[in-house]
């Protein structure tokens, strides 16, 4: 007999189908993310391997639980706690506008899960709104570990071809393979921009060309001496010299001016002058936070 | 280093984490000496197939992580189950299969059919995927283990910000390329059975303290701030420090072949020449090379540099007794300089 009775697919993850379901004996409504395994013969894949390793060990509130794996010879089963929706939803439902208190909200409790991955040496390298989850008390949850990974203390050479696009840093778009935590604090900041602006994203480009103008019209671009070491990058490329015009005040007109100062922070293109996570949750943005939500 | 750990403070966190998960995990081993019991993994076995599995890390070029992480998971699995000696094989090849799906990135990963074919390890597809299934549940999915390797970058690194001189005996000699040397002499304590008996955090202490009484005149003291860090006492360190120089008597890594910076610019190709020949007699050597080459960019090191060998002591003293009267009267033990010999 199952244990678990499917309710309804909600999506495609970056491998197999997740439904919503319910567990039979307590009534619990999970999701359920379906492996299948007799595609080919590569046994379990390693994004899910790692997923499944990984999360094991990440128990936190700001990132989404693994309650059990059914393992069986034709496909694998990961049991998720249920959320109601992802980011990228809630940003479809909410017509343009998001609260500020609900953007220091979500932002904190990003940064909170993130420096929880960080501190217990792991790499999300996919953060995304679709990879955030939330649920009906406003919690957020970090999810889709498909592409996270173990890292020690010598950083080694890892792909450059992680992170969706738009929220890839200027050092992996020149084929950087030596990034460290720094990776995710990029893509933090793009999703603090695309929170406070209620869904807009930041650097929508079209390819890796695009992107990285779109992010030095912004930022203005990075020379030598602002970032020691960026010509020596395996796929670096002269970019024309963009002066910063646009204040970010226009570009994020929502956000406070202590908003701004820590988005300034997490957008740096030179790595190891970005922001921590751990440091980011002292910024004093967020001093005035709901007590409730940094217990 | 900068930019990738900022803080020591970091590293004595990640430490904390890493003994915390490692006393989680941590099982005793206890391969039983059946040489006559065909029906028993033999501890010789076991280090057979892990030289064999060392083999073949290098052979797919894979990093000493991965090395590390599929020799861990295969004494876990040994600790945790019966196999008949036949299957061993079959259950290597799975670990480091898992071992590198954990470690690598994908676009290295062979598929599970060249996996099979290279290592030439006499089992199928579907066995390899079958033994994978079994470990995974009999291991109940937790395979990111921490390993020695971890706890010897972890502790070199600690070194490194606190004792930035440690190794200036050995002229310029690089952090990264002394770590390499490191690893390369880890690999092989972790291919005998005899060390499986010490906690990884204890094994690194113990080869990085062999390593520090050969540098540093107040080396005890040294390793006694490390123990203090990794909570193990005096006779675990000793019998492991002790274990670690009969396991590694007679290999070639034990005889530490120091590569030292070239400082006369002049003697460039005379020195490179000489370089290259030994390199071809000291196998380990190539080793070495290729593990520093994954490691050099911890500290912010690019340029390989022109190096040339240096021997150091051979065998470290057993320093059981001494190791006690010291630690008993506070006082410091003071090694000979590194005399230097050129390697003709």
């Amino acid at each position: 007999m199952q244990k678990y009775e499917k309710l309804e697919k909600i999506g495609e993850g970056t491998y197999g189908t997740v439904f919503k379901a319910k567990n039979k004996e307590t009534q619990e409504i999970v999701a359920l993310k379906r492996v299948r395994l007799d595609d080919d013969d590569e046994g379990v894949p390693s994004s899910a391997l790692r997923e499944i390793c990984l999360l094991k060990e990440l128990k936190h509130k700001n990132i989404v639980r693994l309650h059990d794996v059914l393992h069986s010879d034709r496909k694998l089963t990961l049991v998720f706690e249920y959320c109601d929706q992802d980011l990228k939803k809630y940003f479809d439902s909410c017509n343009g506008e998001i609260d500020p208190d609900v953007v220091k909200s979500f932002m904190y409790q990003l940064l909170r899960g993130l420096e929880f991955c960080h501190s217990h040496n792991v790499l999300h390298r996919d953060l995304k709104p679709q990879n955030l989850l939330i649920n009906k008390n406003g919690e957020l949850k970090l999810a889709d570990f498909g592409l996270a990974r173990a890292f020690g203390i010598p950083v080694r050479c890892y792909s450059a071809e992680v992170v969706t696009l738009w929220y890839r840093p200027p050092d992996v778009l020149f084929g950087a393979k030596l990034y460290t935590t720094s990776i995710d604090m990029w893509s933090a900041g793009c999703i603090f921009a695309e929170l406070a602006n209620a869904g807009r994203p930041l650097f929508p480009g079209n390819d890796v060309d695009d992107q990285l103008k779109r992010i030095f019209k912004l930022l203005g671009t990075p020379i030598e001496d602002t970032w020691p070491g960026i010509t020596k990058l395996p796929e670096y490329r002269p970019y024309p010299i963009y002066q910063v015009t646009t204040p970010l005040v226009s570009v994020v007109p929502k956000l406070s001016v202590k908003g701004r100062d820590l988005l300034q922070r997490l957008l740096v293109c030179n790595p190891v002058l970005r922001m921590s996570a751990e440091e980011s949750l002292q910024h004093i943005y967020f001093a005035d936070l709901n007590p409730a939500i940094k217990n | 280093m900068a930019g990738i750990i900022k803080h020591p403070k970091k590293l004595h966190f990640m430490l904390d984490n890493a003994l915390e998960k490692e006393s989680k995990s941590w099982k005793e081993k206890n391969l039983r000496d059946t040489e006559d019991d065909e029906n028993e993994i033999s501890p010789r076995l076991r280090d057979e197939i892990t030289r064999w599995m060392c083999m073949l890390n290098f052979k797919f070029k894979f990093s000493p992580e991965t090395f590390m992480l599929s020799t861990t998971i295969l004494d876990h699995f040994l600790a945790s189950i019966k196999a008949r000696p036949k299957y061993l094989k079959c259950i290597s090849v799975s670990c480091f299969f898992l071992a590198m799906k954990m470690k690598e990135e994908d676009d290295v990963v062979p598929s599970t059919q060249e996996l099979v074919e290279v290592s030439d390890c006499g089992c199928s597809v579907a066995d390899v995927l079958r033994m994978e299934k079994i470990i995974l549940d009999k291991l109940h999915w937790d395979i990111n283990m921490t390993s020695s390797l971890d706890f010897l970058h972890n502790l070199h690194a600690l070194l490194v910000f606190g004792c930035p001189h440690f190794l200036s005996r050995l002229g310029q000699m690089s952090p990264s390329r002394h770590l390499s040397i490191l690893t390369a002499r880890l690999l092989q304590c972790v291919c005998n059975n005899r060390l499986t008996a010490f906690r990884g955090s204890v094994l690194a202490l113990a080869l990085l303290s062999l390593e520090l009484e050969i540098l540093v005149p107040d080396w005890l003291a040294v390793t006694m701030m490390l123990q203090r860090l990794i909570k193990v006492d005096n006779q675990q360190v000793i019998h492991c420090r002790e274990t670690i120089v009969s396991v590694l008597m007679g290999h070639p890594a034990v005889n530490t072949v120091y590569m030292m910076q070239q400082q006369q610019k002049s003697d460039h190709h005379g020195v490179h020449k000489k370089r290259k020949t030994t390199i071809k007699r000291k196998v380990e050597q190539i080793e070495v090379d290729e593990i520093y080459d994954s490691i050099k960019r911890l500290y912010n090191e690019e340029a390989p540099q022109d190096v040339m060998m240096v021997s150091a002591p051979s065998t470290p003293k057993s320093c059981h007794r001494q190791q006690q009267q010291d630690s008993t009267e506070g006082t410091m033990n003071t090694c000979p300089p590194l005399q230097i010999i050129e390697v003709s």
